[in-house]
């Protein structure tokens, strides 16, 4: 088992989560900008599909790719994970090594962090997210049934978790390769892409849509999307919750391997 | 005064090669994030061919743009990002931590204007290795489309790739004073968002965001307004634009900066 103790976990993160919320919370002004940063992306991707299927392409309609988006914004800010730049921040700089006197795992701080970030953004971001429904309300195709509903959030909660063993997982490699920061830009660009946060999974070409769909980044956002746009038959749901859990398990045991190897390496020296 | 001029323009250079000098060296001690870079920049490649494929869908054009044209932008547009990255934006991104550490006092006492020290005081050579991405896109267009290029297309492509790296130098500048105001001010992830706009055609634009683009946040002129020129489809009035609006943007940028210099107290630790 990852957590051996499920209600020590809990605390450590909950109280790491209250403290970087109060944290953050003195910075305001970033917090406001967060705010249009993070509309922003989705937006101008929204812009570029709509013409791309005003222009006739891709066998899609100019709601699909703003319904796409703008569910990007929401599902992004409920399955991101920023552990890989954590992580490999304190392993490079050495501060990995005030984890190893503490009495308790250091994923429970890093859950916790995470937490609190996601809790953060959301709540800024939740108004906007309203207002930018309401105004493209008849452009917003999503279903309101409560099994998608409930199906989505059931995905998204799997989606966080893969990203943040992902996340976890990568971040090992810094204890083996103190230049990490090549390396991270390019899982960081790989996840982006294969994700489906820039390209929808309906405009990928279908070898790539066959691949996209065996590897486990689909599930940290297209997936959720896939589910409330009814985009999925059902059968199609199940196998991707099946997908999704099997990469989770794997990533769960490969984590567990690859840290008893890793933590040998650490010399604790920082760059 | 010209003779004060150029040896100022001769002494900052100097100073730069200097600052090349070390960071090459140091290059040479980080061999592996060379590589990897190098290796980032043609998975770049891969990432954007799929990306501008997918965009294109089974259509010859795209808001006026052919398959070439579109890797054409592509590639100015990746190549002015990593340049600049390595060139000036990593400085001016830990102009933040410098701020708030105390730091920047120390670049202040040095012999050079304070601007020069935040933002050219290190070369990132691994990061300039992404470029490969945007000099592979480019390559291929100008290889596969030679007989097409003329001398005159190439100049003002080239003058006008000149002024994109003055614009996008000077909306770094321009968000970097920020930190002197405020530390964490969150504005760079604006910024980020904002300049990211100009790998995209503007004509996908309509109304009031195209004009948005060509005056006030002029993204334009980062990676359209050059792969027009080169192919040649440029009304010379955008490139007398160009010049006017890098200039215009630099010297505000000046302004806000020495403004907002003002503000800084050296408080930190």
């Amino acid at each position: 088992m990852l957590v051996t103790n499920p209600k020590k976990f809990a605390k450590i993160a909950y109280k790491t989560s209250q403290l970087f919320l109060s944290m953050e919370l003195t910075h305001r002004a970033q917090i406001a900008a967060w705010v249009i940063a993070d509309l922003f992306q989705p937006f101008v991707l929204a812009v570029l599909w709509s013409t791309v299927a005003r222009n006739g392409g891709g066998g899609f309609t100019g709601d699909q790719m703003v319904t796409y988006f703008f569910m990007v914004a929401v599902v992004s800010k409920l399955t991101k994970d920023y552990s890989d730049q954590y992580m490999t921040n304190k392993i490079m700089y050495g501060e990995f090594s005030k984890y190893l006197v503490k009495p308790f795992h250091y994923l429970s701080e890093v859950f916790g962090i995470s937490m609190g970030f996601r809790f953060l953004r959301l709540i800024i971001l939740l108004p906007f997210l309203l207002i930018t429904y309401l105004y493209f309300k008849d452009q917003i195709m999503i279903s309101l049934s409560l099994l998608h509903i409930g199906l989505f959030f059931l995905a998204a909660i799997l989606g966080f978790l893969i990203n943040f063993m992902l996340g976890n997982t990568f971040a090992l490699v810094a204890f083996f390769i103190k230049q990490i920061l090549g390396i991270r830009s390019l899982y960081e660009n790989v996840i982006t892409f294969l994700s489906g946060e820039v390209i929808p999974i309906l405009a990928m070409p279908l070898w790539a849509v066959f691949i996209v769909k065996g590897l486990p980044f689909r599930y940290t956002l297209s997936f959720p999307i896939e589910i409330i746009t009814k985009q999925l038959m059902d059968f199609e749901i199940y196998k991707g919750f099946l997908i999704g859990v099997l990469w989770l398990v794997l990533l769960v045991i490969l984590y567990k391997v690859l840290y008893r190897f890793a933590i040998k390496k650490y010399e604790a020296e920082g760059i | 005064m010209k003779r004060k001029v150029s040896s100022k323009i001769k002494y900052y250079l100097n100073v730069w090669l200097a600052v090349l000098r070390h960071s090459l060296s140091k290059a040479g001690t980080y061999r592996i994030e060379v590589l990897v870079r190098s290796l980032r920049g043609i998975f770049l490649v891969v990432i954007q061919v799929i990306f501008i494929n997918a965009v294109m869908g089974n259509q010859d054009h795209f808001a006026g743009w052919t398959l070439d044209e579109m890797y054409l932008l592509a590639g100015i547009f990746n190549a002015v990002n990593y340049v600049s990255w390595s060139l000036f934006s990593i400085n001016l991104w830990r102009l933040e931590e410098k701020v708030m550490k105390g730091e920047f006092d120390f670049l202040l006492l040095k012999p050079f204007s304070s601007i020069f020290g935040a933002s050219f005081t290190e070369f990132f050579v691994d990061d300039a290795m992404s470029a490969i991405s945007g000099l592979l896109l480019v390559g291929y267009y100008v290889i596969k489309h030679f007989a097409e290029l003329t001398i005159l297309n190439v100049g003002a492509s080239l003058i006008m790739i000149i002024c994109a790296f003055f614009i996008w130098f000077s909306f770094e500048l321009i968000f970097a004073s920020f930190d002197f105001i405020a530390i964490k001010n969150g504005t760079r992830e604006i910024k980020k968002q904002i300049v990211g706009i100009g790998k995209f055609p503007v004509d996908i634009w309509e109304g009031n965001f195209k004009i948005l683009f060509y005056t006030l946040l002029p993204i334009a002129f980062v990676g359209t307004v050059p792969a027009q020129a080169l192919l040649g489809n440029l009304d010379w009035k955008y490139i007398v634009m160009g010049i006017a609006i890098s200039v215009l943007f630099l010297f505000i940028a000046k302004v806000i900066w020495n403004q907002c210099l003002k503000r800084y107290t050296g408080a930190g630790g």
